[in-house]
């Protein structure tokens, strides 16, 4: 019975049978069958066209399933009213390839956006926004626009007003796709610290040198089905011992922890905002 | 939704009121000529009304005495008019008291009366009041068959043709009104369609971090509303200014016109033009709201 429910309760996406055609019939996902656990980081990969965008925004629930279970955070979102949506959206947060900033809103603003929306308190939102600048050390860039910022800088900010929320899940889609080597490296410590934290993070990704140095659980998803679903995987299941030789070498960058995010985060182990 | 939500949505709208420029000056302008013709309509009518009223408190009929009629005639007549059925009162004006009375309606301008004062040719008359108006046309016939009368001019004709009138102002102005409310509804609707179209990428980030479809909705209602409360107060404006200086130049060249105050009719007709653009405002954005946004 104790199992039963630490079981149900350390679930936190529950994908059960699920496929989703576009119409007339172009299947996107097939019988797609995945739990996640409470604060797992979870890489997403595959070929374009595979479904795995598709399958990101079935749990965000910007699209629905054709038929099957789809659960998030306890919510069984085949059956949500629209009007619950956007209360459930509160509880999540998105990141995408091309960061989807604001562009007439300051980088604090951006980030202050989902708080106003959740009618946080001014002063709160304050010492929210105040300290995920620092967490991703944005501080000197407070006001500027989005187009004034690097895309790393756009990204970071993008991740920031993501987290902000304290969110219980964390979706990014290829969240360093547009970005350089050493940038992406910051975005993956990133969302190595927030993950650290409590929050479950999926990451649907294309860069082998993310998932590698990593090295967390990874699915595979191919032709619109799940081929490959593993613990502590690399990117390419045949190139394993390669890659994880690799892995074990870059593993060490991420448990590094950058010196801002130390400062302003100095210990690990409960969630904050 | 908290106060300083509201705060927050009122800015939103004022800023995409501002960066839709050209657009939004089109908006208000629309609205602000579409309210002045309402006003103007209705200033119209109910100055027609008003005419129609002070009309029909006035004398409701005169007799007109024949020029030859003797001053023993006249008051033999008067006598006789009196006896009449449903007559409830007759009161004599000699040809001098006649032109004394329109020498006062004419006030300061007097280059007119002038002309007649030399030769007065305004005959001697009396006002014959009537008991109901419905009664007025048996009375004007008994009146025609009086001795000494020469004419009788009956004062409820003008006023029956001034309310007749009075009425296709009207209708005229409901159906000119209806069409620039709904060219008004349009205009606003188009404005907001483009506020939605420019603003479609930043409403899909909204959705995303759990904007509520209200939230999402309030800030074009805001605008339509601040659109079409722009356009009331330049109509308003217009109308209150306008109003006043009309009244002050008819007073001073058709002094017995009688005419509205200002005071007591604009501030009405102000408030009724602003609820009218915030409500016309409201109501186009939330038009082009159900149908664009897809929320």
């Amino acid at each position: 019975m104790h199992a039963a429910w630490r079981g149900r309760f350390s679930i936190i996406v529950t994908l059960a049978g699920v496929t989703k055609v576009y119409p007339p019939r172009s299947v996107a996902l097939q019988d797609i069958n995945l739990d996640i656990e409470r604060g797992e980081f979870v890489f997403l990969i595959g070929p374009s066209g595979a479904g795995k965008s598709t399958l990101m925004r079935l749990l965000y629930r910007e699209e629905r399933a054709t038929s099957g279970r789809v659960s998030v955070n306890g919510h069984d979102l085949m059956r949500m009213r629209p009007s619950r949506l956007p209360f459930f959206r509160r509880q999540i947060g998105v990141l995408f390839q091309d960061f989807k900033l604001l562009p007439d809103k300051s980088v604090a603003q951006n980030m202050a956006f989902p708080l106003i929306v959740a009618e946080v308190s001014p002063r709160e939102a304050r010492r929210r926004v105040g300290l995920w600048l620092e967490i991703v050390g944005l501080r000197d860039r407070a006001r500027a626009l989005p187009a004034e910022l690097s895309g790393g800088e756009q990204q970071r900010a993008a991740l920031a007003r993501a987290a902000i929320n304290n969110p219980a899940l964390l979706i990014a889609d290829e969240p360093t796709g547009n970005l350089d080597p050493r940038t992406a490296q910051d975005i993956t410590e990133l969302l190595h610290e927030i993950n650290c934290r409590g929050t479950t993070v999926v990451v649907a990704t294309h860069s082998v040198e993310m998932v590698d140095r990593m090295r967390r659980r990874v699915v595979e998803v191919g032709g619109g089905r799940i081929v490959r679903d593993e613990v502590r995987g690399s990117y390419r299941a045949l190139e394993d011992g390669v890659a994880g030789a690799a892995g074990r070498g870059l593993a060490v960058g991420v448990q590094t922890r950058p010196a801002a995010v130390a400062r302003v985060w100095p210990g690990r182990g409960s969630r904050r905002g | 939704m908290r106060l300083r939500t509201v705060g927050h949505l009122t800015a939103e709208a004022v800023r995409s009121v501002q960066d839709n420029g050209l657009l939004s000056v089109a908006a208000i302008s629309t609205v602000a000529v579409s309210l002045l013709v309402l006003a103007v309509i209705s200033l119209l009518a109910l100055n027609m009304q008003h005419l129609t009223r002070v009309m029909d408190a006035k004398v409701q009929v005169v007799a007109y005495f024949a020029p030859k009629a003797t001053a023993a005639q006249e008051t033999a007549a008067v006598e006789r008019i009196k006896a009449l059925p449903h007559v409830t009162g007759v009161k004599y004006v000699s040809r001098a008291a006649a032109l004394r009375q329109l020498a006062h309606e004419f006030g300061r301008d007097r280059t007119l009366l002038h002309q007649v004062e030399t030769h007065n040719p305004l005959p001697d008359s009396a006002d014959v009041f009537v008991d109901k108006t419905g009664n007025i046309s048996g009375a004007v016939r008994a009146v025609q068959k009086v001795p000494s009368v020469a004419s009788v001019h009956d004062a409820q004709a003008v006023v029956n043709k001034l309310t007749n009138f009075t009425r296709a102002v009207r209708y005229l102005g409901l159906f000119l009104v209806s069409a620039l409310a709904l060219a008004t509804v349009i205009v606003i609707g188009n404005t907001v369609r483009v506020a939605v179209y420019a603003r479609r990428e930043q409403i899909g980030i909204m959705k995303l971090v759990g904007a509520t479809n209200g939230f999402i909705r309030w800030p074009f209602f805001i605008e339509g509303a601040i659109l079409g409360l722009g356009g009331a107060m330049v109509s308003g404006a217009i109308v209150w200014w306008g109003y006043r200086w009309l009244n002050h130049a008819v007073a001073a060249l058709v002094p017995f016109l009688p005419l509205l105050a200002p005071a007591h009719l604009l501030p009405h007709l102000v408030e009724t033009l602003l609820a009218s653009g915030l409500l016309l405002g409201a109501l186009g954005s939330a038009i082009s709201v159900r149908r664009h946004l897809n929320v």
